[in-house]
């Protein structure tokens, strides 16, 4: 792990060579940020660069890149010659990952397929039972065992699913609902998915609904019904109070049978659809 | 809604989570793998327990003899390739 535990002082940044600057292959950042430079750029030739830049020493007298890729493709486009830099020795692989990845993810703007890796290969590379490589990676990164968990969970959202997360189609939550759902059917979460990301939130939510009602509908079918907009029918019953009675006790029967609370008013449109299906 | 893991058997209510962590899967291959593997051997393993069965009923009828009985279980453990 690292072994600098001491404050990093103004004595440690030094100005480096861009030219001497290459990417490591511990950056978790897969992907080249160039995209949106332009107000990086712009804060930097106002007030110049607040966070140093962080390397390793690389190979022949060069430096590998660790965290800060955005800051140096900025300086890169700025066309200028060296960059302030932070240079951290005697660090081990793993821990070059680690040290990167917390870097990113305290910006919030790691990308999400960077972070299901990080957490896949830290869980991989660890010794100890599953809630102890947890917690190890948990300390390890500095964000809680269960976000851990969800991003080891989120390994199992299809690839294509994934890269519309990446490229903001769909919520990363969104993505697992769905994936949940329609779990272990990838043709059918990729296209449910797909019309996720093209229909407000309350529209595919209802899509989760059919699914459930209906298991073996295809998601063609799942798309069409939830498509249609819900009827809204309004009106008041009067029941006795024995009836009423009846009602109550047969809803808190179903709430037991399927573990969540089932109100009258569900009780009842659960009897209509059940009565509707019957074909009676 | 709790569901039954396909390889444990236990309930759980988020099983992507729990297959993920506690299976190490990665992803819907790995899965349909694991669930075609974990019910081929479920398969064999009631085949197997049916011919010890049949094996025994034939060793109380004095038709083996128990270093039979062991022999045939053996053989049959090898040539169905049953790992425990």
């Amino acid at each position: 792990m690292v072994k600098e535990e001491r404050k990093i002082t103004q004595r440690d940044i030094k100005e480096i060579g861009l030219n001497l600057i290459e990417i490591s292959d511990y950056n978790v950042r897969t992907e080249r940020q160039k995209e949106n430079l332009e107000e990086l750029k712009t804060s930097i030739e106002r007030i110049g660069l607040i966070h140093p830049i962080i390397l390793v020493p690389g190979k022949q007298g060069k430096y590998d890149l660790l965290a800060g890729q955005r800051r140096f493709l900025a300086f890169a486009q700025l066309k200028q010659k060296t960059i302030p830099a932070v240079i951290i020795n005697d660090l081990d692989s793993l821990s070059k990952k680690i040290l990167s990845f917390t870097e990113n993810i305290h910006r919030r703007d790691l990308p999400y397929s960077d972070t299901i890796r990080i957490c896949d290969e830290l869980f991989n590379s660890y010794k100890g039972n599953e809630k102890q490589r947890i917690e190890k990676i948990s300390k390890d990164i500095g964000v809680s065992p269960s976000t851990v968990a969800k991003y080891l969970a989120y390994r199992l959202v299809p690839k294509n699913v994934q890269m519309m997360v990446e490229n903001g189609k769909i919520s990363a939550s969104a993505a697992y609902k769905i994936t949940t759902a329609f779990w272990p059917n990838a043709a059918k979460i990729v296209k449910i998915a797909k019309y996720a990301s093209d229909v407000p939130n309350t529209t595919w939510s209802r899509a989760l609904d059919v699914g459930r009602k209906k298991p073996d509908a295809s998601a063609d079918e799942i798309i069409k019904e939830s498509s249609k907009s819900p009827q809204e029918l309004q009106f008041s019953v009067s029941f006795t109070p024995n009836t009423y009675e009846v009602l109550k006790q047969k809803a808190d029967e179903r709430s037991k049978l399927e573990k969540k609370e089932v109100t009258i008013k569900e009780l009842i449109l659960q009897i209509i659809d059940e009565y509707l299906s019957s074909g009676k | 809604m709790k569901q039954k893991c396909p390889f444990c058997e236990k309930e759980t209510a988020d099983l992507l989570k729990h297959v993920s962590i506690y299976h190490n899967i990665k992803n819907i291959e790995e899965f349909d793998d694991k669930v075609k593997d974990t019910n081929e051997k479920k398969e064999k393993i009631k085949k197997f327990k049916e011919y010890t069965d049949s094996l025994m009923i034939q060793f109380r009828n004095n038709k083996i003899s128990g270093e039979e009985l062991r022999e045939l279980r053996k053989k049959w453990e090898v040539e169905n390739k049953l790992k425990w």
